[in-house]
């Protein structure tokens, strides 16, 4: 039987992968798909906590969550595009005029 | 009732083995039972009749981006629509409901034509 | 059926209005394609104007509507009026500056800036955790993007970057925590949080309600930019154009309060034993920290940064001494500060525009009164001083050991921070 643990345990798996691509890896691009990760992580919390509570916010919520997430995307890959034009580079540590 | 429920599953396991058994025996039976004859114009890489001229892994064109980003941030605004349509007829005043959805499209709309009006579609 | 009642649009009218006007000043860019700053300036001007008549007519209401997921009282009144001046006062400084950058987006620097001040509204304004979210992205995302607004100059884009990751990544903490407070309490609209809370006392215990706390003050402590959660906000205020750093540093994170109490204060204020403990070792590293690493910067914006991150710290007092039994007056204090602390952090940033451009130099026998003016505020001029050590010193018999600390920590890690005005006054 899979119980709500067992969904709070895979989101909790998922949001910490999501960490740890942003903590560690230096392509930015990576960072911006492990920045997804994480929430999507949320995103099952959310729907397994509205499932067990049969109460439909949490949906609700994960909608509004979607949404943000691909406007976030988009800003993310925005500024990608802007920085590539002037730099050439992708990496972080290579970005980094200032210190970090 | 657990058994029940994985067992209605059942047709689906063996409707993959055999789509597996047929795809992968048809490659395997053609192995074996082919005849071959290679030639350089057979072996070489098939890309819609052109012939072939760089290397595959090349970075993309940024306007591939470009596309990409308007493409999200349109398509998912969808995700909207679906609850929003399945309630229509139970909104108590209809038109409240409808001028709803009527301003957020106008809101995308706005977002479109700006987009247009900024050249961000334009290919060259 | 679905009864809707038709919500009460007095609560958003000054943010629809805001949102009229960037509608208004991409329109009139579109139509004509001038190249000139006149018109979105004034479009801006006068739709902010408008805004601030109307929330100043609005300011005696207190009602809540769209299912109470907004509220209009007079606490979000005060913070709307805020930001609304600190609108104000960013276009003033920026119509110049932007127009030397060669900013060809002058359209969308205008419009960006509203939008980010609706987002604040909404947070000042929400009740209900999907609301706060949205207001908080509506924010952040208009911010990333202005931080980067000088699309040539590599310092920009790597400020609007890091603030885009560091920014993301504390969304992502705060929605987590937000999940787990709606998976325990079975609801987002904070007074229903509040109410569940205090009826099932065995709720305080549970570990996935802690670790929701934990995890929304975390993100809440990134957008604020307390120590240790602070190391975006000198790379981001020295990378980003200066009007939009003298715009960051005061309505964002007033917002950032203004969410902060309404959360602490409507849905946990049962937990304060947990989030006291939090906010005094917060206030405490905060203060310190920045002070000390402020004195060390030979940029004048890394420095602002850090005088900024050190003014969060003081802030932060105000939320520990909240906890005493005397929140409203804690809480009044920490609303006057921050109120203070726009007009005189929007002031400096403007004497810093004014002399990089032209520097000190006879023609303007004024700018080096402005300027030690304006960094009095280090000093503690305006005299909120006087108001916060007194709510302080009323809440001491009840909270006696973790305010003495906190606010000894304030005394002493102001001393530095007085000889550097100090001497910046003597050197001008």
């Amino acid at each position: 039987m899979i119980t709500l643990t067992h969904y709070l345990v895979l989101a909790s798996i998922v949001f910490l992968i999501g960490v740890m691509g942003v903590l560690l890896r230096r392509n930015v691009i990576i960072i911006l798909l492990s920045i997804e990760l994480m929430l999507n992580g949320v995103n099952i919390n959310l729907v397994a906590f509205s499932h067990y509570l049969q109460n439909m916010t949490g949906q609700v919520f994960v909608f509004f969550v979607m949404t943000v997430a691909a406007a976030e995307a988009a800003i993310g890959l925005a500024i990608v595009v802007v920085l590539f034009r002037n730099r050439e580079t992708v990496d972080v540590d290579e970005i980094s005029l200032m210190k970090w | 009732m657990q058994e029940s429920a994985i067992l209605g599953y059942l047709p689906i396991l063996i409707f993959f083995a055999l789509a597996v058994a047929i795809g992968g025996g048809m490659v395997v039976v053609s192995t074996f039972l082919g005849r071959k004859n290679p030639n350089p114009e057979k072996i070489s890489t098939y890309e819609c009749g052109m012939v072939p001229f760089k290397d595959a892994r090349q970075r993309f064109d940024v306007r591939f981006y470009l596309v990409a980003m308007l493409f999200i941030l349109f398509d998912i605004e969808v995700v909207f629509l679906y609850p929003w349509a399945v309630l229509f007829t139970r909104f108590d005043p209809v038109i409240f409901g409808f001028v709803e959805m009527l301003l957020f499209i106008f809101v995308l709309l706005f977002g479109y034509i700006y987009v247009l009006r900024k050249g961000a579609l334009d290919w060259s | 059926m679905l009864n809707i009642l038709v919500p009460d649009f007095r609560v958003i009218a000054p943010e629809l209005i805001l949102v009229g006007t960037t509608f208004a000043i991409i329109l009139w860019e579109m139509i004509t394609r001038t190249r000139r700053h006149v018109g979105s300036v004034l479009l801006a001007t006068v739709g902010t104007i408008i805004a601030l008549a109307v929330t100043a007519g609005l300011s005696q209401l207190n009602i809540s509507t769209f299912g109470d997921s907004v509220v209009l009282d007079p606490f979000a009144s005060f913070f709307k009026m805020i930001f609304l001046l600190g609108l104000l006062l960013t276009i003033a400084i920026s119509s110049r500056y932007i127009d030397e950058g060669e900013v060809r987006e002058h359209a969308e620097y205008y419009a960006l800036l509203i939008l980010a001040v609706v987002g604040m509204m909404v947070l000042a304004t929400g009740r209900e955790l999907v609301t706060l979210f949205l207001g908080l992205e509506l924010m952040s995302m208009s911010l990333y993007i202005l931080a980067g607004i000088f699309k040539t100059d590599p310092r920009s884009n790597e400020a609007s970057m890091k603030y885009f990751i560091l920014g993301s990544f504390a969304t992502g903490f705060m929605l987590f925590g937000m999940s787990y407070i709606y998976g325990m309490t079975g609801s987002t609209h904070l007074r229903v949080i509040g109410r569940v809370i205090s009826e099932n006392p065995g709720l305080l215990a549970n570990k996935g309600l802690l670790l929701g706390l934990f995890m929304l003050l975390v993100g809440f402590a990134f957008k604020i930019s307390a120590v240790p959660f602070h190391q975006w906000t000198p790379d981001v205020y020295e990378g980003a154009p200066t009007s939009v750093t003298a715009f960051m540093a005061a309505g964002p994170k007033a917002a950032a309060f203004a969410a902060l109490i309404r959360v602490l204060m409507e849905a946990l204020p049962q937990m304060k034993g947990d989030w006291e403990l939090l906010f005094t070792i917060l206030a405490v590293v905060t203060m310190t920290l920045a002070n000390l690493v402020a004195l060390s910067q030979d940029s004048v914006k890394r420095m602002l940064a850090y005088s900024s991150i050190a003014h969060v710290g003081y802030i932060l007092i105000g939320f520990v001494a909240s906890v005493g039994g005397h929140a409203d007056r804690a809480f009044s204090a920490v609303m006057f500060y921050l109120l203070a602390y726009t007009f005189m952090n929007t002031g400096a940033f403007a004497i810093l525009i004014f002399l990089t451009s032209r520097g000190f130099h006879a023609g303007h026998p004024w700018a080096p009164w402005q300027c030690s003016f304006f960094c009095s505020h280090w000093r503690g001029f305006p005299p909120r001083q006087v108001s916060q050590p007194s709510c302080l010193y009323s809440t001491l018999p009840s909270r006696g050991s973790t305010i003495f600390w906190s606010s000894s920590a304030s005394l002493t890690a102001r001393s530095p921070r007085i000889i550097i005005s100090g001497s910046s006054s003597t050197c001008t």
